[in-house]
C-alpha cells in the first residue's frame, strides 16, 4: 500500500528477508554463545594457569567467533534494507514504535564491535584477568542485544495488550506475551550452538592435546544441555500466541504442523544425544557426531523461525496490519490511507497508485490492466504470478472466472492465512478478470 | 506531480519532538562518517602508498598497518551508520522508503559490497603479512566499490528529497540509478571530506604508534599531514560549488539567513578552521597540536550534517513540513535508551582501559 512495490522475480520480498535474515540470525544468535564459552573456559584456564586450553580458546575466537560475526553484524544491517524494500508500511510502523528500543540495542552492539576485535587481538598480549575482563562484557553486552531484539521481534506474532498509541504502549508491547519463552530460547540455543561448534572444531583440529579435548568437552555439553527447556518453553511459547495460529499448527496448515513437530524433534534428539555423550563419557566426538548436533540445533531453531513466520499470517503484526500493509479496525482510527475499512468503500487501488501503469489513470485501464494492478496491490506479497514463492497461477489451474470472482468473497474464511479482500466489488470483478487469463479455461 | 503518489507519514507519530531526533540523527552520522570515511581514505593511502612507494619498506608495513585497521573502521562504520538509518526512518520515513524501494537493487547492493570490502581487506592485509608485494590493483579495486558505494548512499538521500523524478526513476521498476538534483556534487563534496579523515586516520595511527615502528610511523604522520590540508581546501572549494549549483529553491534556503545559513557558515568555517590548524601543525605534529584540528573537522561534520538537513527540508518543503507530524513522546523508552548509552560509554572506556593492561 501507498508505496511503489519492489517485485523481485521467483522469490518475492518474502524469500529475500529470509535469505538474509536466516544466515543472520544463526550468527548473531552463535556468537552470544560463543562469547559465553569463550569467558567461562578461558576464566578457568587462567586459574589452572592452563596454556593449552587458552591456545585453543584463541582460535576458536578468531576462528569462528570473529570472523563470521563480522557477516553477522552486516547481514544484521542488511536485514534493515531489505524489510525497507520489501515491506516499507510494517517497518514503518515497528520503528515509529520501537525507534528507542532499536537505538538502546544499537549502544550494546558498539560495545560489541568494539569488545570482540579487542578480545581478539589483544590475545597473549595483555594480563590475562583483564582480557578475560574484555570477554564477559562481549557475553553480557550480546546478550542484552538478544533480550531487546527479541522483544521487538516476539511482539510481531503476540501484540498482547498493545494497542495503539495507548499509555505505555512500548512497554506493553516489549514484554508481550511471549517474550519470556522466546528470550529464554534463543539465549539457551545460543549457547548449545556454541557448545556444538566447539565440539566440531576441535574434531576438525587433530593437533588439540587430550587433556584440554575431555575439558572443552564436558564444558560443551554442558552448554548444550539448557537446550532441553526448550522441550518445554516452545509448548509454553505455543500457549500465548493467537488461536488462529494454534490452529494453523495443530493441523490447519500442513507445512506448518511438520515444521513444529520437526523442531520438537531436534531439540528433542540434540539433548538426547547431549545426554547419551555424558553418560557414555565420550570425550572425543567424531566430526560427524558434532556436526549431528550442530544440524540437529540449526534445523530445530530454523523450524521454530519458519513457524513463528508463518503463523502470523495473514498479519504482519499481528491483529493490526496485514502482509500487504493494509490495516484492520485496530489502525482504522489512525490510518487515513489504507485501512481495510477505507479500502472497501473507495477501492485498493485508491491507496496504490504505484501500482498503475506509469501516467495513466484508473479509468484509462482495461479491466484485465486494473485487475492486475490490483493483484499487485493485495496479493504479490503473499504470491508471485507463474512461478515461484506461493506461485497462484499453478493453484488456479482449472478454476472458472465465475469460481475465481466468488471465492474472492470469502478467501479469508476460506484460508485464514489470507486477508480478507481489500476492495470494491469491481476491484474484485477486475482481480477476476485478470486471474482468468492465467487459467487453463481463462476468460 | 500526481500527490497521490507520496505516502502519509507513518500513522504512529513521532516517539519525540523532531528537533531531538534531528540531534541525534545529525550526532550519530557525523561518526558514521568518520569512521566510513577513514575506510575510504585509508584505502586511497594504501593505493597512493602501493603506485609510489613500491620497494619502499616502511610504506609497506604502513599499508599492512593501514588494512590491519580498516575492517574494523569498516565494522565500526556501518554498525554508527545504523543509528542514522533509525531517525531518518522516523523523521522521513515516507519518502525514505519510496526512495529505497525505486532504487532497490542498488540499495540491497550496498550488503554484499560492504561484506566483499572487508574479506578484501583482510586478503591485501594477508598479502602484505605474508611478504608479497601489494600492487595497485586490489586497492583500487577496493577504492573503486567504496566509490560506488558512496555514490549509492548519496543517489537514495538525493532522490528521497526529490518526488518530482521518483516517476522516472520508477520506470526501471527497482532497477534505476539516481544522479540528478545535485547527487554529483554531493558525492564529490563527500569523497573529498572522506580522503581527509582518511589522512587524519592514518597520522593517528602514526601519532600513537601502531603503525608497527619508527619509520612508518614517521611516514604515515608525513602523508597525512601533506594530504589532509590539501584535501580540505578541495572540500571547501567543492562545498562552495555544490551550493551555487543547487536547484534554486535549495539555494534559497542556504541564502535567507536562517538555520540553514547559520549551519552553512559554521560548516565552512570548521573546515577552514581545521585546515589551517594543520598547516600550522606541521611543524611540530605532536599528538596534542594534531587533537584540535581533528575535533574541529569532526564538529564540521556535524554542521554539515544541520545544513544538509535543512537544505532537505527545503526540497520537500511542498510537499512535507516537520510541523504536520503528530508526537506522541516517548519518555520512559527514551530514558532506557539514555542509560543504555550511559552504560555503552562506560563499558567502551573499560575496554580501552583493559586492552592496555599489559602487567
Ligand atoms: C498474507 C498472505 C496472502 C495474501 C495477501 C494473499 N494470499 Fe492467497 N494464499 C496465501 C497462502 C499462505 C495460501 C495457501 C493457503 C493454504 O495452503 O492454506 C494462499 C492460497 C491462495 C489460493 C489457492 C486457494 C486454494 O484454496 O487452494 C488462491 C487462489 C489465492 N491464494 C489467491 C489470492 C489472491 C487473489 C490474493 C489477493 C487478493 C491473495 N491470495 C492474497 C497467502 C496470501
Ligand atoms: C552498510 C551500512 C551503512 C549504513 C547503514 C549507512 C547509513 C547511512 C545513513 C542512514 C545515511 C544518511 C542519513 C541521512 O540522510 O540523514 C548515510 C549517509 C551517507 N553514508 Fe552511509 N551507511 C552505510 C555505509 C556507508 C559506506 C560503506 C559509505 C562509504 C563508502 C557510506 C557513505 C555515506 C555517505 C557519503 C553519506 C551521505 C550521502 C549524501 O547525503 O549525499 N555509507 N549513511
Amino acid at each position: 500500500m501507498e508505496y511503489p512495490i519492489f517485485d523481485l522475480p521467483f522469490f518475492g520480498g518474502s524469500l529475500l528477508i529470509a535469505a538474509i535474515a536466516i544466515p543472520h540470525v544463526f550468527i548473531a544468535q552463535f556468537s552470544v554463545g560463543a562469547s559465553f564459552l569463550l569467558a567461562l573456559a578461558e576464566r578457568r584456564a587462567n586459574r589452572e594457569g592452563d596454556s593449552e586450553t587458552r591456545a585453543f580458546l584463541k582460535t576458536y575466537a578468531f576462528t569462528v567467533l570473529l570472523v563470521p560475526y563480522v557477516l553477522g553484524a552486516m547481514t544484521g544491517v542488511g536485514i534493515w534494507f531489505a524489510t525497507s524494500v520489501a515491506s516499507p508500511r510494517a517497518i514503518s510502523s515497528m520503528i515509529h514504535l520501537f525507534v528507542w528500543g532499536w537505538a538502546a540495542e544499537w549502544t550494546m552492539f558498539i560495545v560489541d564491535i568494539v569488545a570482540i576485535y579487542l578480545y581478539v587481538y589483544t590475545w597473549d598480549r595483555i594480563r590475562p584477568s583483564a582480557h578475560n575482563a574484555i570477554g564477559w562484557i562481549l557475553a553480557v553486552s550480546s546478550t542484552v542485544t538478544l533480550v531487546l531484539i527479541n522483544g521487538i521481534l516476539s511482539f510481531m506474532l503476540t501484540p498482547g495488550s498493545w494497542e495503539p498509541l495507548a499509555p505505555y504502549g512500548f512497554w506493553k508491547a516489549f514484554f508481550n506475551p511471549s517474550f519470556w519463552p522466546t528470550t529464554l530460547m534463543r539465549f539457551f540455543v545460543s549457547l548449545a550452538l556454541a557448545g556444538a561448534v566447539a565440539l566440531l572444531l576441535m574434531a576438525l583440529m587433530r593437533t588439540v592435546p587430550a587433556a584440554v579435548r575431555e575439558k572443552m568437552t564436558r564444558l560443551a555439553y554442558r552448554m548444550m544441555l539448557p537446550a532441553l527447556a526448550c522441550l518445554v518453553l516452545l509448548p509454553w511459547a505455543f500457549s500465548v500466541i493467537p488461536e488462529r495460529s494454534q490452529q494453523f499448527i495443530q493441523g490447519g496448515a500442513i507445512a506448518m504442523t511438520l515444521f513444529f513437530a520437526m523442531g520438537m524433534a531436534c531439540f528433542s534428539l540434540l539433548a538426547l544425544g547431549t545426554i547419551l555423550a555424558m553418560v557414555r563419557r565420550e570425550w572425543n566426538p567424531s566430526v560427524l557426531g558434532a556436526s549431528l548436533l550442530i544440524f540437529f540445533a540449526f534445523v530445530g531453531y530454523a523450524c521454530f523461525e519458519f513457524v513463528r513466520e508463518g503463523a502470523r499470517k495473514p498479519y504482519v503484526i499481528e491483529g493490526f496490519m496485514y502482509s500487504t500493509g493494509v490495516t484492520t479496525e485496530k489502525g482504522q482510527a489512525l490510518d487515513k490511507r489504507a485501512s481495510l475499512a477505507v479500502l472497501r468503500e473507495k477501492g485498493v487501488l485508491s491507496a496504490a497508485s504505484w501500482v498503475l501503469p506509469l501516467g495513466r489513470t484508473i479509468a484509462e485501464l482495461t479491466p484485465e490492466e486494473k485487475g492486475y494492478a490490483v493483484f499487485k496491490a493485495a496479493c504479490l506479497a503473499c504470491h508471485q504470478v507463474y512461478a515461484g514463492y506461493n506461485a497462484v497461477q499453478p493453484l488456479i489451474g482449472g478454476w472458472t472466472r465465475e469460481t475465481l470472482r466468488s471465492y474472492l468473497d470469502t478467501m479469508h474464511e476460506q484460508r485464514p492465512m489470507m486477508p480478507p479482500f481489500p476492495g470494491t466489488d469491481a476491484e474484485k470483478d477486475a482481480l477476476a478478470a485478470y486471474m482468468a487469463t492465467l487459467t487453463r479455461r481463462g476468460k | 506531480m500526481n500527490s497521490q503518489l507520496i505516502p502519509a507519514p507513518d500513522m504512529l507519530g513521532l516517539p519525540a519532538h523532531p528537533l531531538l531526533l534531528l540531534v541525534l540523527l545529525n550526532a550519530t552520522l557525523a561518526l558514521h562518517w568518520v569512521f566510513v570515511g577513514a575506510v575510504f581514505g585509508g584505502t586511497l593511502i594504501v593505493l597512493h602508498n602501493a603506485v609510489t612507494g613500491r620497494g619502499d619498506a616502511a610504506r609497506a608495513r604502513l599499508n599492512q598497518a593501514i588494512l590491519g585497521f580498516l575492517p574494523f573502521m569498516l565494522s565500526m562504520g556501518v554498525t554508527l551508520g545504523v543509528a542514522p538509518l533509525l531517525f531518518v526512518q522516523v523523521v522521513y520515513g515516507h519518502f525514505f522508503y519510496s526512495a529505497n524501494v525505486m532504487m532497490a537493487l542498488w540499495w540491497l547492493l550496498i550488503i554484499p559490497l560492504v561484506i566483499g570490502t572487508t574479506y578484501l581487506f583482510y586478503v591485501a592485509k594477508v598479502r602484505l603479512a605474508a611478504g608479497k608485494v601489494l600492487g595497485p590493483f586490489l586497492p583500487a579495486i577496493l577504492a573503486g566499490i567504496l566509490l560506488v558505494l558512496a555514490m549509492i548512499l548519496s543517489g537514495n538521500m538525493t532522490l528521497f528529497q526529490t518526488p518530482s523524478a521518483w516517476e522516472s526513476v520508477w520506470r526501471l521498476h527497482g532497477a534505476g540509478f539516481y544522479h540528478g538534483g545535485g547527487m554529483v556534487g554531493r558525492v564529490l563534496f563527500a569523497l573529498l571530506g572522506f580522503a581527509a579523515l582518511g589522512a587524519m586516520f592514518v597520522m593517528l595511527l602514526g601519532k600513537t604508534g601502531l603503525a608497527y615502528d619508527e619509520q612508518a610511523d614517521r611516514a604515515a604522520v608525513e602523508i597525512g599531514l601533506r594530504a589532509a590540508p590539501m584535501c580540505m581546501g578541495l572540500q571547501i572549494a567543492a562545498g562552495i560549488l555544490l551550493v551555487i549549483f543547487l536547484p534554486s529553491e535549495q539555494r534559497k534556503a542556504v541564502f535567507d539567513f536562517r538555520w540553514v545559513s547559520l549551519f552553512s557558515v559554521l560548516a565552512i568555517g570548521c573546515l577552514a578552521g581545521s585546515l589551517l590548524l594543520f598547516v600550522k601543525a606541521r611543524r611540530s605534529p605532536t599528538l596534542s597540536t594534531l587533537i584540535l584540528p581533528m575535533a574541529v573537522y569532526v564538529l564540521g561534520l556535524i554542521m554539515i550534517g544541520f545544513a544538509r538537513d535543512g537544505i532537505r527540508r527545503a526540497a520537500l518543503a511542498p510537499h512535507f513540513q516537520l510541523g504536520e507530524l503528530a508526537i506522541h513522546p516517548q519518555w520512559g523508552p527514551f530514558a532506557l535508551f539514555l542509560a543504555m548509552m550511559v552504560v555503552a560509554a562506560g563499558l567502551v572506556t573499560a575496554l580501552l582501559h583493559l586492552a592496555r593492561q599489559t602487567d
